[in-house]
């Protein structure tokens, strides 16, 4: 019994402190200027208008502004996609379909890093250099390929009789498709949705190589470039890091189980 | 009949997602490897001139390439070392669902949640001269000037595995914990009885029936460590004079500061390698297993 309760206790303190470069973000967040580089953890002199301060200075309604609207439209246009191709691959397979399904899952291995250099001048010779679009379509491509291979792993899944039923009935593929594959697919539609989500949100090279203007930015540019600089003040640096943690904090709050399936959907046997 | 008509609505359902990768990832990745044979030092695409394999040539021969190569294989050794081995004693203990479990799971999963650019300014800052850390060891009397972490040759690279670690071991945790769930019970309680220590049963029950979750693991952290670039970048942009450029960071900066975009290509080419390799490697042990 008190062997138990040490060991407990032993494991929130190391739970804490694990936490400890978060806890003390925290804390200079909410120092006055004059604390920032004397105390070394929480004072008595609260300051909780750094964060107002740092969402004005360093435009934060702009940049998740940019950020939401890159990731939502580049994830909904993936999901349309790679789940009529993931069902293409699986269930109405045609002569060249699997040749096709390995040639984008090949996609998986090629880092976004690789291809910055024609990229660029791909997004330069459309006229989309600078603009959101760029961005969109190059996270729609490489969002696919993990996609499409859960898809299709899912959609392999669903009893054959189902969709010949329906067939018979005279429905058609796309009609089977809205109506039985989708509503049956809802958890792997979750599992992608997060994926996908996640890993645009956070991207950061092609954003930083595809955005001149900074009124474009997204999240992570915006950050290393304004927050990040060594002359912004410390204390809003850090409120700035807590303003961008918390919106996906609260969300894996909300659907923690879902979340890690989605974020750990990379490990998938392929 | 039918299943002509079939195969027809087949392909058109998957041509937008082949068209998408055909345009933004097949065509630049040919694109790239033409580059690498490409003299080509401006943004003007008349003046490409193929220069055989001058590039391949130039990068062999150059100091800061074989750097940036060391710099990367020391990072994707030690992440991967110690993220499975972290990973693998977090699952353990959240996996015992003693009071404190959860906190602990959530704790250490949170960082995974952010994004690298975030930990790099979050740590940047801690391990500053003014910073938590050189504080709290200056308070300690280990050292009396602040060490400057990012500043310094010799501990940059090292610094920034320990950030990558701290924000991915939960990450491996959460596939181990996945991975022990299936571990039986029997087998476990059948060590135990023979009189099996916990360290013996570690050793001889659990790691080999999770073998394929570490092959997966490992194989995960290699490929996403070949690949590093955004937490390099936002910490110490490769410095001090190189001592933590990686193979991103270098590729970046020959392409965008110095507009070498052959010799820029040839490291892509590199990358590209590396994590093909370790991809083919993880598809050969994974298909075995299936």
């Amino acid at each position: 019994m008190i062997r138990r309760f040490v060991r407990s206790v032993a494991i929130y303190l190391f739970g804490i402190l694990f936490l400890v470069p978060i806890i003390w973000v925290f804390s200079l967040s909410i120092r006055s200027k004059k604390d920032v580089f004397r105390t070394m953890f929480f004072t008595r002199d609260i300051h909780f208008e750094n964060y107002i301060i740092a969402w004005n200075t360093f435009n934060f309604g702009k940049l998740f502004l940019n950020s939401i609207t890159v990731t939502c439209i580049s994830v909904i246009v993936t999901l349309i996609i790679s789940s009529l191709a993931g069902y293409a691959f699986s269930r109405i397979k045609y002569r060249g379909s699997d040749f096709f399904f390995y040639v984008i899952l090949l996609g998986i291995m090629i880092p976004p890093a690789a291809v910055i250099i024609p990229l660029f001048l791909i997004m330069k010779s459309f006229g989309l250099y600078n603009h959101h679009l760029s961005l969109i379509l190059s996270y729609i491509a490489f969002g696919l390929p993990i996609a499409v291979l859960i898809f299709r792993g899912f959609f392999l899944s669903i009893p054959d009789e189902l969709i010949e039923a329906a067939r018979i009935d005279g429905s058609s593929e796309v009609g089977t498709f809205f109506r039985i594959v989708i509503p049956l697919s809802r958890p792997s539609f979750a599992t992608v949705t997060i994926f996908l989500f996640m890993q645009n949100w956070n991207e950061f090279i092609l954003a930083l190589i595809l955005l001149k203007d900074k009124i474009l930015y997204t999240l992570p540019v915006g950050m290393a470039n304004f927050v990040g600089q060594w002359d912004s003040p410390w204390q809003l640096v850090a409120a700035g890091v807590i303003i961008s943690a918390i919106p996906i904090f609260v969300i894996y709050l909300l659907i923690q189980d879902q979340f890690v399936k989605g974020l750990t959907a990379g490990a998938v046997k392929g | 009949m039918l299943s002509k008509r079939l195969g027809k609505i087949g392909f058109i359902f998957s041509l937008p997602a082949i068209l998408f990768f055909v345009l933004f990832i097949s065509i630049p990745v040919f694109f790239t490897i033409f580059l690498s044979f490409a003299g080509w030092k401006g943004f003007d695409l008349s003046q490409i001139r193929l220069v055989g394999f001058q590039n391949y040539r130039d990068v062999i021969y150059d100091k800061i390439f074989w750097m940036s190569f060391f710099h990367t294989v020391i990072f994707v050794m030690l992440t991967t070392v110690f993220l499975n081995l972290f990973g693998f004693i977090g699952a353990m203990i959240i996996d015992t669902r003693i009071q404190g479990t959860r906190f602990l799971k959530n704790a250490i999963f949170l960082p995974v949640l952010l994004s690298p650019i975030i930990i790099g300014i979050m740590w940047s800052r801690m391990l500053d001269a003014f910073g938590i850390v050189n504080k709290f060891l200056q308070a300690m009397h280990a050292t009396k000037l602040p060490i400057l972490f990012l500043g310094s040759p010799d501990l940059a690279l090292y610094t920034i595995i320990i950030a990558t670690i701290w924000q991915f071991t939960g990450y491996d945790m959460l596939l181990y914990y996945a991975g022990l769930q299936g571990v039986p019970n029997e087998l476990v309680e059948a060590a135990k009885i023979d009189g099996a220590s916990g360290f013996k049963i570690v050793m001889n029950v659990i790691i080999p029936v999770l073998s394929p979750v570490v092959t997966i693991t490992m194989l995960l952290n290699i490929i996403g460590g070949f690949k590093i670039f955004d937490i390099v970048y936002v910490m110490t942009a490769g410095g001090p004079n190189h001592h933590s450029e990686v193979l991103a960071t270098y590729l970046f900066m020959q392409a965008f500061r110095f507009n070498n975009m052959g010799f820029a290509s040839v490291i892509a080419i590199v990358i590209v390698f590396l994590s093909l390799a370790a991809s083919l490697i993880r598809m050969k042990i994974t298909r075995q297993e299936v």
